[in-house]
């Protein structure tokens, strides 16, 4: 994507896959292109992005229901693109989760380890082990279309996992739960990961999902990977303004820079300043994109001082969403003509004192360490 | 970003409450299904009339005759006998009746065997095209039975289409007996019936989810594997229907053994056929077509509990 991102299969010696150069077109339309990943031997890796950006086609280019017109798919060190999905040690729980409704639960589990002719008592205490894993032990004789969504979800899971795979491929599995259905299973696929050891790849849209769940996510957009990091690299450290934008919230300031042997600092007039540390790599840009999380600003009271090393800007509150723990505000920046977002803890706040109130003038503060300088993307 | 826990205590007992309502809501509801049942017999009602009028009507007289006898005009005397029914069961058809199913289940196999992958490609990789290859499949519908059934005639008889082609090739010396030959009957009742096969093995393909396929695949199973154990499961509805409604129609079928026929082929309905018509003894007819009908009602129930209840196991 762009030059100083560091590329995404340096880190990765003995990976469970590895995607180098992996391009898939359909007609003239470009779903994946020129995608190197490497994901790591036992580790929870996510595919976020917005719907359309590939995150799918490639889960199903690993799994081998799509062939790419480029590149190769290395599992465990042998390329697998040209081979069918009956040929690659990698399963899928599906969206739908894709139950064989003509057989019930036990026959569903033991589906794959029948391919494999494994010894009929083996088959029957496998099955039984991954089945007691999910917690559905007692519905072995159980149809599908008999289970709730939840028990479905769980059923898939036990159908992939009991195979072993290298790889096991998750297509937005959580999708047609309901919210704490969702935040369960949530927490009961990551137990379930720490306990077998397998790779898990994990396509989602949905950007807490990933937070929550993952040892490292690609942000994809667009055919393209975006950025690879942690949860904390990415929301902190967000490498490009989609990455900003897309996970969590992120309020963007742009301007000419001036530079001075200590510091950079965007003067905004009035008081108003937005101090820039020194760029590591020595670069001094003229222009920058900044961005700053809103749970980094503090609001205060307009007339109030403000420390010399802190950045400052001035604001009108236009909304306020209380949410318990933490109040959403949106303040319009008259200087950027921009609103920004800001969260704040509620934790001063007592039953009789009032919140900020829509139209009142604030000054925002935070330290220059929250401001994080995005690659100029099409300067 | 931790949502209050007992959001989802309103959502647990909301539903204990609609179930206990006897309010308002769940007298209208009861209203409207009560609606909705007139309208279901309302919607009904036109084919039940019909159904009445042109298959019960007619299907209780035909049940009257079969217990008459044949008068000297060709009329029926009514009466209240069993000798037609001990006739139609007597040795001299057993071979006929024997011929029907077999020439019937060959035909329905073959069907099967053509239509299945037919009706797998439009379902599965027809994409933009399925109504078109659809339409193809439903073309012949478009020229009467009688006259595709007369090409064939033209085709293999002879001096017809292919013998004349073999000949001119200097493939064989003396034209083929292909007309009026069992294979000559299984070919015109094959043809003919090959889009009644086709159409519900379509209907349950398209509605099979393609995932599932996936999910075999991914599984560890073979193509070969995945269509026997998951695909074929899922569509036996289809294949259920799909030789129902091939099958009866060529048991009792009489134009194709007719026309495409000799006299080493005759078919149960050319029997029921004749003793209408050409014998003018409706009362014998009549309980010919009510022994066929018995047998093929058995044979169905039969089947459908077999075949069913193996896709549910």
């Amino acid at each position: 994507m762009n030059d100083g991102t560091p590329s995404t299969i340096e880190q990765c010696e003995d990976c469970a896959i590895r995607l180098e150069g992996v391009t898939k077109r359909f007609g003239d339309f470009t779903a994946v292109e020129k995608m190197d990943l490497g994901i790591r031997r036992g580790e929870f890796f996510s595919l976020l992005g917005p719907s359309g950006c590939g995150k799918t086609t490639t889960l199903r280019m690993i799994a081998g229901f799509e062939e790419p017109s480029e590149g190769a798919i290395l599992l465990d060190g042998v390329d697998v693109a040209r081979l069918p999905p009956y040929r690659r040690n990698v399963n899928t729980v599906f969206q739908n989760y894709a139950l064989f409704p003509h057989l019930n639960v036990e026959k569903n589990v033991a589906f794959g380890l029948k391919r494999k002719k494994l010894p009929k008592d083996e088959i029957a205490t496998r099955v039984a082990d991954a089945l007691r894993m999910v917690e559905l032990g007692d519905r072995a004789t159980y149809k599908p279309d008999q289970l709730s969504g939840g028990m479905q979800q769980r059923v898939a899971l036990a159908r992939a996992l009991v195979n072993l795979p290298s790889v096991l491929l998750l297509d937005e599995p959580l999708g047609a739960l309901d919210l704490k259905l969702r935040r369960q299973m949530q927490l009961e696929l990551k137990h379930i990961h720490k306990n077998v050891g397998i790779t898990f790849i994990y396509v989602t849209h949905d950007q807490e999902e990933a937070l929550t769940m993952s040892d490292r996510i690609a942000v994809m957009n667009m055919g393209t990977v975006e950025q690879v990091g942690s949860p904390e690299e990415l929301y902190e450290s967000p490498g490009s303004r989609f990455v900003a934008s897309f996970i969590g919230t992120s309020n963007f300031i742009d301007g000419v820079v001036q530079w001075t042997a200590t510091e950079g600092s965007i003067v905004l007039g009035d008081g108003e300043r937005v101090i820039i540390e020194l760029p590591e790599d020595g670069s001094r840009p003229v222009t920058v994109e900044l961005s700053v999380r809103p749970e980094k600003i503090r609001l205060r009271e307009s007339g109030e001082e403000v420390q010399p090393g802190q950045c400052m800007l001035r604001g009108t509150v236009r909304d306020v969403v209380y949410l318990g723990m933490t109040t959403q505000y949106s303040l319009h920046i008259p200087s950027l003509d921009r609103v920004f977002s800001v969260l704040e803890q509620n934790v001063e706040i007592a039953s009789d004192q009032t919140l900020w109130v829509s139209g009142e003038e604030a000054i925002l503060t935070w330290h220059p360490s929250h401001n994080r300088m995005l690659p100029s993307s099409g300067a | 970003m931790t949502k209050p826990a007992d959001t989802g205590m309103t959502e647990a007992s909301a539903p204990v409450i609609l179930g206990q309502n006897s309010g308002p809501l769940s007298r209208a509801i009861s209203r409207l299904r009560g609606h909705s049942f007139a309208v279901a017999n309302l919607l009904m009602a036109p084919t039940m009339l019909w159904l009445l009028l042109f298959l019960a009507l007619p299907l209780g007289v035909i049940l009257v005759y079969s217990f008459g006898s044949r008068g000297t005009y060709g009329d029926v005397i009514y009466g209240f006998a069993f000798d037609n029914y001990l006739r139609a069961f007597s040795p001299i058809w057993l071979p006929v009746i024997l011929r029907s199913f077999l020439f019937a289940g060959i035909a329905t196999a073959l069907t099967l065997a053509m239509g299945y992958p037919l009706a797998y490609f439009i379902a599965i990789y027809g994409g933009r095209r399925k109504s078109i290859y659809l339409i193809l499949v439903m073309v012949p519908f478009w020229t009467s039975y009688l006259i595709r059934t007369y090409s064939w005639i033209v085709i293999l008889r002879s001096q017809g289409v292919v013998n004349t082609i073999l000949q001119w090739a200097n493939i064989i010396d003396n034209p083929l007996d292909l007309l009026n030959t069992p294979f000559s009957v299984i070919l015109g009742l094959t043809y003919g019936f090959l889009p009644f096969m086709t159409l519900p093995l379509y209907a349950s393909l398209e509605k099979l989810d393609k995932s599932l396929i996936e999910a075999a695949w991914d599984l560890g199973a073979s193509r070969i594997w995945a269509l026997l154990t998951v695909t074929i499961p899922l569509s036996i509805p289809g294949i259920i229907a799909g030789t129902l409604l091939v099958f009866i129609p060529a048991v009792g079928d009489f134009v194709t053994p007719d026309l495409l026929g000799g006299p080493d082929t005759l078919m149960i309905g050319n029997v029921i056929q004749q003793q209408f018509l050409s014998a003018r003894d409706w009362a014998y007819g009549s309980a010919l077509s009510f022994s066929l009908m018995a047998i093929l009602l058995i044979g169905i129930f039969l089947y459908v509990r077999k075949v069913g209840t193996e896709n549910l196991a």
